[in-house]
């Protein structure tokens, strides 16, 4: 009786189990049907054109990940005001890799078991981005970037990847022209220590060098307070000018320029120098002498319609723009130039639009950069005119991401 | 003007922002025993007030420092309570971890609310370049190293020739004795630390003027400091004013003659010498123990 009775409870609470269980099941089917349903299709009825970003929204590269959300935002709203991409609303997904590249990869795998996005952000670093292309490769899915690294923008490794940040050859190649313009034939080169400071100096070496003139390679600890060291010891040599590099402050090496008693020595500082402001951070003697080259977008000189798109879609989305405009234009242009090349073919089978962007087809979006970034069938990152892109500016005031320039 | 003569002084400038920064490690050394790896990121928080104070609200610099200086006396005080005497006298140095988080959670407010990017700090006296005994420096260097070397002085005076000071030293010899004496080793640790946060609210104005206000720095002096310490001897003050006016010109004149790559290795094997040769330091007192 009493085993009777077991077996029958055994039997109830083995019906109830099934039953909550298949309740279970059946929920979180809904609930990932309606969240399909939701991500794919729009009031419009055409599915969504899903972009996903995976960007440092926090840790090392927060600081400048912000602006290239910006930028990617400033772009899907303007092709949303558009109508969309083949009339499909754009969606952007973000995603916080926390600036951790293995994190970058574990959420895009996580991302691609729900199916693979329309189109990626592959990452706000090189490194991110590296991690994360293997797999945007292997799943034949663009994956557009900011990097600047030639290995990034090597088509024959990474065929998706595509990024409008330009390359070092292009920066030499501006410094060059305008070095040899002046006449200066010794040039002292200070770069910061470091994978990107190391590859700048290699580059300008190569360029400079392979223009007939001298060069005198110093570096610095990227920890410094002080560049005195080194500066002096370019001072030894005798430059005609120093080319200086510097993301985070250069304001120490135009500090220790004055101590090293090279006030009279012209500084030419790289676009790395001109990232942020540092027009507070150096005295009036600090700065005399000192040319900066920037990306002309940052510039108030800058008269581009597509520039003044991009300010006004940042301001009414109440972006306050902190950093240069580059950072945001660099997004704005990578997401657009895909956009024009996706119209152009009226497809976006990945290998059509990547021959598209190659061989930068599309005009229906303007860019803020250049009109050509340069794309070719063996190199996806920025390889355009140096002269559209940069110009040579005094040490100024920074307002809204761009430096006022005295007309 | 002579290339050794600005290489040394630019040594001594590295090396009394150590001096400062050791000087608040000391401080709490000898009082709680404890290692303050967050001191640094104190003298960093306060470069950030001295931008706050001075350059965006135009206050004027003797206010800043006040400012500072409570501010940097109220961070001091809640480091006590929350980070050391919770774990400090266990025997398993704590301190050293939840001091450590400290810092990161100081950077991490410093982040959130100043960014990433460097804010000037106004001149103290004057950014002028002038030349001293041969070599190129800036008035506000200069006056630096002055304050490096007169607070250091001041503080070992203190530790010497007041009541307070030498009970500090007792709670340093031995904690458990100096109680059984009626010293107060609570109120005087509290004391210590707000008087640490004190100095390193009250020097952001001048630190400033050569480092500007940058949220990476107090990592750089974290380790450097530290060095000095080890290498004037823990908890001693002449040797922390020895070690930074030593260390500071070697690392330069490194910088100058061999490159930025030798001076991390350069100074590391001066400590190991140094630590070969006199364990203790070279002002360091060596400790017998009874086993």
């Amino acid at each position: 009786m009493k085993n009777k009775t077991n077996s029958r409870q055994i039997g109830w609470r083995r019906r109830l189990v099934t039953a909550i269980s298949f309740m279970a099941v059946m929920s979180v089917a809904a609930t990932g049907c309606a969240a399909t349903s939701a991500s794919s299709t729009n009031e419009s009825g055409k599915a969504d054109f899903v972009l996903y970003a995976s960007l440092g929204r926090s840790g090392a590269s927060a600081s400048f990940a912000s602006s290239i959300e910006a930028g990617i935002n400033a772009a899907v709203a303007t092709v949303n005001d558009q109508g969309g991409l083949l009339g499909r609303p754009m969606k952007l997904e973000v995603e916080n890799n926390e600036s951790v590249a293995t994190k970058a990869v574990s959420n895009l795998q996580n991302r691609l078991r729900n199916g693979a996005p329309d189109l990626v952000w592959a990452g706000s670093t090189s490194s991110e981005t590296l991690a994360m292309l293997s797999l945007t490769t292997r799943e034949k899915v663009i994956a557009l970037n900011n990097a600047s690294a030639p290995q990034i923008g090597e088509a024959s490794t990474f065929p998706y990847s595509f990024s409008a940040g330009v390359g070092n050859e292009a920066q030499a190649q501006f410094l060059l022209r305008n070095l040899k313009e002046k006449g200066h034939k010794t040039i002292g080169v200070l770069t910061a220590k470091g994978a990107f400071g190391e590859a700048l100096s290699s580059q300008y070496k190569k360029t400079f060098e392979g223009a007939g003139l001298t060069v005198i390679p110093e570096s610095y600890e990227p920890d410094a307070v002080e560049m005195d060291g080194p500066l002096a010891r370019i001072r030894d040599k005798g430059p005609d000018a120093v080319v200086f590099n510097d993301f985070v402050h250069p304001a120490y090496i135009l500090a220790s320029r004055v101590k090293a008693g090279m006030g009279n020595v012209p500084f030419y500082g790289d676009a790395s120098t001109t990232i942020n402001d540092m027009s507070k951070t150096v005295s009036a003697d600090q700065k005399e002498g000192v040319t900066l080259m920037s990306y002309k977008v940052q510039t108030t000189a800058a008269d581009r319609p597509a520039v003044k798109n991009l300010i006004q879609t940042l301001n009414k989305a109440n972006v306050s723009i902190s950093s240069g405009l580059y950072l945001y234009a660099l997004a704005y242009d990578t997401v657009l130039a895909y956009a024009n090349a996706v119209e152009a073919t009226k497809s976006t089978d990945v290998d059509k639009v990547r021959t598209a962007m190659e061989s930068g087809e599309g005009k229906k979006y303007a860019l803020a950069l250049t009109d050509n970034i340069g794309w070719t069938k063996d190199v996806h990152i920025g390889a355009g005119e140096d002269a559209e892109l940069f110009s040579l500016i005094p040490v100024s005031p920074m307002v809204a991401g761009q430096f006022q320039l005295q007309k | 003007m002579t290339i050794v003569e600005t290489a040394l002084l630019t040594g001594l400038v590295l090396g009394s922002i150590y001096i400062l920064v050791g000087v608040g490690y000391n401080i709490v050394l000898i009082t709680s025993g404890a290692f303050n790896f967050a001191q640094a990121a104190k003298v960093m928080l306060a470069t950030f007030l001295a931008y706050q104070f001075g350059v965006v609200a135009e206050l004027p610099t003797p206010l800043v420092m006040v400012f500072g200086a409570l501010i940097g006396a109220a961070v001091g005080l809640a480091t006590e309570l929350v980070a050391i005497r919770p774990v400090a006298g266990k025997g398993l140095h704590g301190e050293l971890v939840t001091t450590v988080g400290v810092s990161t959670i100081i950077t991490g407010i410093v982040v959130t609310i100043w960014g990433t990017n460097v804010r000037p700090v106004n001149a103290f006296v004057s950014a002028e370049v002038i030349t001293v005994l041969g070599g190129r420096i800036t008035v506000d260097a200069l006056i630096l190293v002055i304050v490096a070397v007169v607070v250091c002085a001041s503080v070992w005076a203190w530790s010497r020739f007041t009541l307070s000071g030498l009970a500090a030293l007792a709670i340093s010899e031995d904690r458990v004795a100096a109680t059984l004496r009626g010293i107060n080793v609570n109120r005087l640790s509290i004391l210590a630390m707000a008087g640490a946060g004190a100095i390193a609210g009250a020097i952001g104005p001048i630190v400033g003027t050569q480092t500007l206000a940058v949220s990476t720095i107090g990592a750089v002096v974290t380790l450097k400091a530290f060095l000095v310490l080890i290498v004037g001897g823990m908890g001693s003050f002449p040797g922390l004013l020895v070690g930074g006016l030593v260390i500071g010109p070697i690392e330069s004149l490194t910088v100058r003659y061999f490159g930025s790559e030798f001076s991390t290795p350069v100074l590391f094997a001066v400590l190991l010498i140094v630590l070969l040769v006199k364990p203790e330091g070279l002002f360091g007192q060596k400790i017998e123990r009874t086993v």
